[in-house]
């Protein structure tokens, strides 16, 4: 039973209570249950036309003489429900108002940060990169200027890596502010995560050969793996990727895998590196939190920017351990 | 004539009943007519049950009061609960602390003429409403 018929049955009980006995109490849970219809809104018209049929049928089966006494009677027990129910839905109008003002105080309150956050980004990027990028011009005439000093070349050379470093930083936050903000729709494509993950060895390359890494891939099919994707995406796998060769020993082996998962393809990492904690596993997907790396360079929110990205595209990322010492960074993105 | 008067304590539902039972029989020799008792018997409900849910008992006093060239009723629903810590906020319209759709008291100002509280953390609440002929 619905819970519209369920209440209209309930009320023509109290009716026949009340005609029967003229019961108070009958009343009573009249005016109780006619919160019940506001609250299941449930409008007056239907009420009342319960109340009509059910008087009918009482009428119907009342000797003539005594009709006109329960037709009078019944005013009473359909006035408290129309009572009851207007300073109920009275009520329920000042409250719905006084949330639909509250949430709406609220929305507005966040789109102000959010605004000021946007603009205080821009004008920090804007405002340091161009002192910086004096740094990098003047450390780099200093390197050239300075013939055979080696120390104060290497000084200088210092300075520019570190600017550098900065201007980095600078950028990944603006484009953690610009993932957070939303992708928009066009920016969406069909790509192909295997020539994705071609493109990232291609541009890792030099690291690569650098750290001594050896690359396994492990591909479940040689066919395409389509899904909808962005830039955006496309730097997640880059960001994972660079992560666990960066975090490994040098010249260990990092093992690719692209699996089929229902309505997902499964892509994942696997380092022989020291691991991560499982209290750190959902932990470093937040802002400025690293894994303990002295002497590892980074914002502390690639990690961040990499799991909105990934969530922005329907997809899932996560940590598990390798069971041959290590981690293995999953990646799920629904198949295109 | 003397004026009738009728004093229930509450302290469960079938003293909310037998309040709303004292306020019609009152209200109807007062010479209300039936939409009016409806009135004054849903702002007895609300009284009581707003004893019932927030100071756990209390009483109710039904009178018919006489005041220059008016004729009417008189309900006092007085408890020793904890009091309204925000009278201002418990007057507002869409306010309720006790969960769910519930008169309380806006709605019940609106049924009666006249509408006083008294109410001092700790010690109680004191509601009268009255209603003219």
């Amino acid at each position: 039973m619905t819970h519209e018929s369920e209440l209209r049955e309930k009320y023509s009980e109290l009716l026949r209570g009340f005609l029967e006995s003229r019961d108070e109490r009958c009343l009573y849970d009249i005016e109780n249950i006619s919160k019940e219809f506001v609250r299941a809104n449930i409008g007056p018209d239907y009420i009342l036309e319960a109340h009509l049929n059910t008087l009918n049928e009482i009428i119907s089966e009342t000797p003539v003489d005594k009709a006109v006494q329960v037709y009078n009677n019944a005013s009473e027990p359909i006035f408290n429900l129309m009572v009851a129910y207007a300073t109920a839905y009275h009520d329920y109008i000042a409250m719905t108002e006084e949330r639909y003002l509250r949430e709406k105080r609220l929305a507005d309150e966040l789109n102000d940060a959010n605004r000021n956050q946007e603009m205080f980004i821009s004008i920090m990027s804007h405002d340091i990169r161009n002192p910086l990028s004096a740094v990098v011009g003047y450390s780099g005439l200093i390197q050239k200027r300075s013939k055979d000093n080696e120390k104060i070349k290497r000084f200088a050379e210092k300075i520019e890596k570190t600017a550098m470093e900065i201007d980095r930083m600078i950028e990944s936050i603006r484009t953690y502010s610009r993932v957070k903000k939303g992708i928009s729709e066009e920016d969406f494509d069909e790509i192909d995560l295997k020539t994705t993950l071609s493109e990232i060895f291609e541009f890792l390359d030099e690291k690569i050969q650098v750290h001594g890494t050896k690359i396994e891939k492990r591909y479940r099919t040689d066919g395409e793996y389509m899904v909808l994707g962005t830039e955006f995406l496309k730097n997640a796998y880059l960001n994972i990727i660079d992560n666990a060769i960066k975090y490994s020993p040098k010249n260990s082996m990092i093992s690719i895998t692209l699996d089929d998962a229902e309505t997902d393809w499964k892509f994942g990492v696997a380092d022989h590196g020291d691991g991560i904690s499982n209290e750190m596993k959902e932990a470093v997907f937040e802002r400025f939190t690293r894994n303990d790396k002295r002497g590892i360079k980074g914002s502390g929110i690639g990690l961040a920017i990499t799991k909105h990205a990934i969530e922005s595209h329907g997809g899932k990322v996560w940590i598990a351990d390798n069971p041959g010492g290590g981690c293995i960074f999953y990646i799920t993105v629904p198949k295109a | 004539m003397s004026n009738s008067e009728e004093t229930i304590p509450i302290k469960d539902e079938y003293d909310i009943v037998a309040a709303r039972s004292a306020g019609k029989t009152i209200s109807s020799k007062c010479g209300f007519g039936l939409v009016d008792q409806t009135r004054i018997s849903t702002a007895i409900s609300e009284l009581a049950r707003n004893i019932l849910v927030y100071a756990v008992t209390g009483t109710v006093y039904i009178r018919e009061v006489d005041a220059t060239g008016k004729h009417g009723i008189e309900v006092v629903a007085e408890d020793h609960g904890p009091g309204i810590v925000n009278l201002d906020l418990a007057m507002t319209d869409g306010h309720t602390t006790g969960g769910g759709l519930g008169a309380g008291l806006p709605g019940t100002k609106r049924l009666m003429d006249e509408f006083e509280i008294v109410t001092a953390v700790g010690e109680g609440t004191t509601v009268t409403v009255r209603k003219w002929v």
